[in-house]
């Protein structure tokens, strides 16, 4: 028991699987507790050290951590809301655009036949249904108006909402005006030429609204 | 402040322009109804009229013979008739009818014609 064993490295004390059993025991068994114990110890220190993070998160790198996140996150969210709220707002005013071209062909449609004829008894159920549908087209114009206005608003096609307001405000003084519901209403063709030009020019107007701004 | 509701006092079909026409016309509006309202105003009264309670559209020919004939024939100045009436309405789109009204008065000459009555104020 002279020969004290020099102590093992960690590497070191590593049974031999290829020797036979016996040999590993006998040769553990002449190694003194002590030396084994701190080998273990060692050992266990390395391997537990390896195991761990290089570097320990501090409390504000991991708040930094949640909020990125967090931001991350919110962002995502914002950009997918803003994204559907404009692809609404383009999807409103393409609708009513074209309710408004649609009705500014009926008005057109009906409005210049009205002027074109002379009044006349046999036609007064006629001449009545085309008053209703002029001045139900003009209200409707109204409301579309408005409607394209607030989706318009802030955006830079104000030349163009002028143009449409100025239309409605035109078209129901061309088409309402003069004789408009009455027994002598004086037929014109001029002003069956005025209204179908206005109508024209508006339909162009409202096909050059640019959705995407 | 009186009220003067065009949908129950006067007519819900309100349309045309003269007594000639029949029915309910700006003429017979102007004269049977909105003429003496305005005059029945105490000073500092005001006439509030309501556009829309029952009413479904007017015509520009019912609204400028209506209003804008009361400056067109010497009743009121447009600035005082301005100022004494008070237009109201509940449903938006008649805000443009309103904006019309006023227009029309504003652009109507005071005094520019003599009334002749196209008929009988009764009828």
């Amino acid at each position: 028991m002279g020969n004290k064993a020099p102590p093992l490295e960690a590497d070191v004390c590593i049974i031999n699987s290829s020797a036979p059993i016996d040999a590993n025991v006998a040769e553990a068994s002449s190694l003194p507790v002590a030396d084994i114990v701190d080998a273990l110890k060692q050992l266990t220190e390395t391997l537990s050290s390896s195991l761990q993070p290089p570097n320990e998160l501090t409390l504000l790198q991991a708040s930094f951590a949640v909020f990125i996140v967090v931001i991350g996150a919110s962002s995502a969210y914002f950009f997918n809301y803003l994204h559907w709220r404009m692809a609404e707002k383009k999807q409103k005013l393409s609708g009513a655009c074209l309710a408004l071209s649609t009705l500014t062909s009926g008005i057109e449609s009906v409005a210049v036949n009205y002027w074109l004829r002379e009044y006349n008894e046999k036609d007064k159920l006629e001449t009545q249904a085309a008053e209703i549908s002029i001045k139900t087209k003009i209200r409707l114009i109204s409301t579309y108006t408005r409607l394209i206005s607030s989706c318009l608003k802030n955006n830079i096609a104000t030349s163009e909402m002028q143009k449409i307001e100025n239309f409605q405000l035109e078209i129901f003084d061309l088409a309402t005006g003069d004789g408009f519901e009455s027994i002598s209403k004086i037929p014109s063709k001029t002003k069956a030429m005025q209204i179908s030009n206005l109508c024209l020019k508006i339909k162009a107007t409202i096909l050059s609204l640019d959705f995407g701004t | 402040m009186k009220t003067l509701n065009i949908g129950r006092d006067f007519s819900l079909d309100p349309a045309g322009r003269f007594f000639s026409d029949e029915g309910d016309n700006g003429e017979k509006f102007r004269e049977n109804f909105l003429k003496p309202a305005i005059q029945a105003l105490k000073p500092d009264e005001k006439l509030h009229i309501i556009l829309d309670d029952g009413v479904e559209s007017y015509g520009s020919s019912f609204l400028s013979e209506g209003f804008a004939g009361m400056v067109k024939y010497g009743y009121i100045s447009s600035q005082n008739l301005l100022e004494k009436i008070v237009i109201d309405y509940s449903d938006a789109d008649f805000e443009f009818y309103k904006n019309k009204i006023i227009t029309y008065i504003k652009n109507s000459k005071f005094k520019e014609e003599e009334y002749k009555p196209t008929r009988s104020k009764e009828s």
